[in-house]
């Protein structure tokens, strides 16, 4: 019966990461050991909770619920972003909560593409699109090599599975590109406001599909949960670098939802990550 | 073996049984010590014994006292009969991580002789504990005084024979096996086989197998990760071995679904043998959908031929042999659903409730909040909510049904949906394999219940 044999792990390496204590983003902790206060259920909330979530398929067609529904995917989108990168104890990080969050975050913005409401936006260190009149379209190949280098060359090390990581993320970028192409025509037309011309640092307020997996992927970091004694060539690999987006930067993005445009300016916060990060990867690359 | 006052076996539904507060162990204080936080409850195989495990690592035993003559019509009060630590933190010098020394689990091995067995583990180790009276003690050796300093030989003029004298009751805790250095991720569940020599633990991607003369090795047979951990979307949340079917194990998952594994058809059960999964119902839909469907227990019944699940909002009831859908459905609390959001916010969302049988799988409990519980008669398809509190904590007063009012008018004795405090959660409920005795966790203390005998 013995097909998989477990053995002892030594321990030996000292430790290199240590995490910041969490400063409670959130709302009250789970185990509140105080007067056990009685939670108000807010305000806001109540009207959140209260929009009718859309069905998986269709949008609703009238201009009020599809916008309170867009707000509620907004502010939950939000919301676990916060919670995947809040500086949490490792004790306190299930592994079962952080995959739960992340499929919330892949689902939300597969339905953000899916509507053709996002256009994808590429790192700002990123080339410029070369067809400025198809920008959408343009900006997604390219991302498909400059940017995907970096943050999967910095996961590959970190990857003790010594997989090719490169060809692993770029595949299924390929496959949100292909995905994507039909939309820009859509993309351009419900974003008027966001001019073709625009470049790729200015954005439509989300980011791509690529640079937010890399990012997500890198917090997931196997290196945390997972020793494999065959794959040492990985090595102890760069520190977990992660976009560190705190309470009030999400509170910019929840401004005005002008109910179509999503292109207001909101991402600046996670350009100005982004940026940090991209600059943190070419350090590390030694490009 | 029941005398007839015992009704719990026969027939005695929760609306037929009223509910008395017995005891409450553990602080008054509202000031909770964050290592007395109570993670674990289980009875053993006869009711006799109770064990609590804590936050802290340690495991409280109580024992059952005999019933007296002077009292026939109660049963017996619960005692500590045993405290001692189980597990220490420790540090992960690898990977730079605390292993929390916090109990998640602990499982009583069936007994065999004078001495009790208990599986507990932690993150990463489980260990195996013998828990053993002492009542005699040896006097009258001739090579040693009383206090155990030796004699000088030239000193022995006389001989005799030493004796064991009575001495008071001593409870000794002692590990006999360690289990360690199998789990990668965190250990969510152990489970003894029927065979009483195997057992089974789970962490979030895989489940081991154990057999308890044997700490130096385990078998792996279930392994759910992926070759890129990109593509992780499923943990294994429970897993518990068949209690008639040596070779049968299920094992939960983070989407909803239970798979049924047969150890016969293959070295690695990665291919399971049943899959249980209801279709999700489109006007419940949600963005809080999957995480809602994560199963956070899974229980056989006693007799073998159901299972039950715990996922967020309900309790579902399978036949193993109807793959499709529950037979039974519970709605726990269902008036959460309008507050998915705010629960999300808080993280309440992610709080693992537990549930468990009634001895002759007739009724089913699990926790809720507001240090609420709820019992669901399957027969009579009756349920019942009552609260652990300590104002309802007088001896033998009958607890008083509770109900939350979900929206609309609040009737008097209510209580609506914004005034449950979400921070007083009963996630961990035991119930007497036999009699109708239940125990139930709240943050801190342990409460004990048991039907009014008349």
């Amino acid at each position: 019966m013995a097909q998989r044999v477990v053995t002892p792990y030594p321990a030996t390496v000292p430790p290199t990461v240590s995490d910041v204590s969490d400063t409670a983003l959130c709302s009250p902790r789970r185990y509140m050991l105080g007067k056990g206060a009685k939670r108000k259920h807010e305000e806001n909330e109540d009207e959140l909770e209260g929009a009718a979530p859309a069905p998986a398929s269709g949008e609703p067609a009238d201009g009020p619920s599809k916008a309170s529904y867009t707000l509620q995917r907004q502010t939950i989108f939000n919301m676990s972003l916060m919670k995947l990168y809040s500086q949490r104890a490792p004790a306190d990080a299930s592994l079962e909560r952080r995959v739960l969050i992340n499929n919330m975050l892949r689902r939300i913005q597969d339905e953000l593409k899916q509507e053709g409401a996002l256009r994808p936006l590429l790192l700002p260190a990123s080339s410029p699109p070369e067809d400025p009149l198809c920008p959408a379209t343009a900006t997604t190949s390219p991302s498909d090599g400059t940017p995907s280098a970096p943050l999967s060359t910095e996961a590959q090390s970190k990857d003790k599975n010594g997989s090719q990581r490169p060809g692993g993320s770029a595949s299924p970028a390929e496959e949100r590109t292909s995905a994507a192409d039909p939309a820009p025509p859509n993309g351009l037309d419900m974003s008027p406001s966001a001019p073709p011309s625009s470049s790729p640092s200015s954005s439509s307020g989300f980011l791509t599909d690529l640079a937010l997996d890399d990012i997500l992927f890198a917090d997931i970091d196997t290196s945390m949960y997972d020793f494999d004694p065959c794959t040492s060539g990985a090595g102890a690999g760069p520190p977990k670098v992660a976009p560190v987006v705190t309470a009030d930067d999400l509170v910019k993005t929840l401004s005005p939802y002008s109910g179509g445009s999503p292109s207001s300016g909101p991402s600046q916060p996670f350009k100005m990550d982004l940026a940090e990060l991209d600059h943190i990867m070419e350090v590390l690359v030694g490009s | 073996m029941q005398s007839v006052v015992q009704t719990a076996g026969a027939g005695g539904g929760s609306n037929d049984v009223q509910w008395c507060f017995s005891q409450v162990k553990g602080a008054i204080d509202d000031d909770v010590a964050e290592a007395d936080i109570i993670s674990t409850v289980e009875f053993n195989h006869s009711g006799e014994l109770l064990a609590t495990g804590d936050k802290g690592g340690r495991v409280v035993i109580f024992q059952q006292e005999q019933e007296t003559k002077g009292q026939p019509h109660s049963r017996g009060e619960y005692n500590v009969y045993s405290t001692f630590q189980s597990h220490e933190p420790e540090f992960d010098y690898l990977k730079s991580l605390e292993i929390e020394e916090k109990i998640n689990k602990i499982r009583w091995l069936p007994q065999k002789n004078a001495a009790q067995f208990l599986l507990s583990t932690n993150d990463k180790t489980i260990k195996l504990w013998k828990i053993s009276e002492r009542d005699k003690r040896p006097e009258g050796y001739n090579l040693k005084e009383e206090d155990g300093r030796y004699r000088d030989p030239s000193t022995v003029t006389t001989l005799r024979v030493p004796v064991f004298r009575p001495m008071d009751l001593m409870v000794e805790a002692s590990p006999r096996r360690v289990f360690a250095n199998a789990h990668t991720y965190h250990i969510n569940s152990i489970s003894v086989n029927s065979d009483y020599e195997t057992y089974l633990s789970a962490d979030d991607l895989r489940i081991n197998l154990w057999h308890l003369e044997i700490t130096d090795r385990s078998f792996n047979i279930v392994d759910i990760k992926p070759a890129n951990m990109e593509e992780l979307t499923e943990v294994i949340t429970a897993a518990e071995f068949h209690p008639n079917q040596c070779n049968t194990l299920v094992y939960s998952s983070s989407k909803g679904t239970i798979r049924l594994c047969d150890m016969r058809a293959a070295a690695l059960c990665d291919k399971h043998s049943k899959l249980f999964e209801e279709p999700e119902d489109p006007s419940n839909r949600s963005f809080f959908s999957e995480i809602i469907s994560s199963i956070s227990d899974v229980k056989f019944s006693h007799n073998g031929r159901y299972m039950m699940t715990r996922d967020y909002l309900s309790v579902k009831i399978w036949d193993l042999n109807m793959e499709n859908r529950p037979v039974e459905t519970y709605q726990v609390h269902e008036y959460l659903r309008s507050k998915l959001c705010s629960l999300y916010e808080n993280d309440c969302i992610f709080d693992k409730f537990e549930c468990c049988w009634n001895g002759n799988d007739s009724v089913v409990m699990t926790g809720s909040y507001n240090n609420f519980f709820r019992m669901f008669e399957r027969g009579h398809r009756r349920d019942l909510t009552l609260e652990a509190s300590r104002e309802s904590s007088k001896p033998r007063a009958v607890l008083k049904p509770r109900k939350v009012c979900a929206g609309g008018k609040r009737k008097k004795d209510e209580i609506s949906v914004d005034s449950l405090d979400f921070n007083k959660k009963i996630l961990h409920t035991a119930w007497h394999p036999q009699d109708n005795i239940i125990a139930v966790a709240t943050t801190n203390n342990l409460y004990i219940f048991q039907d009014k005998m008349n």
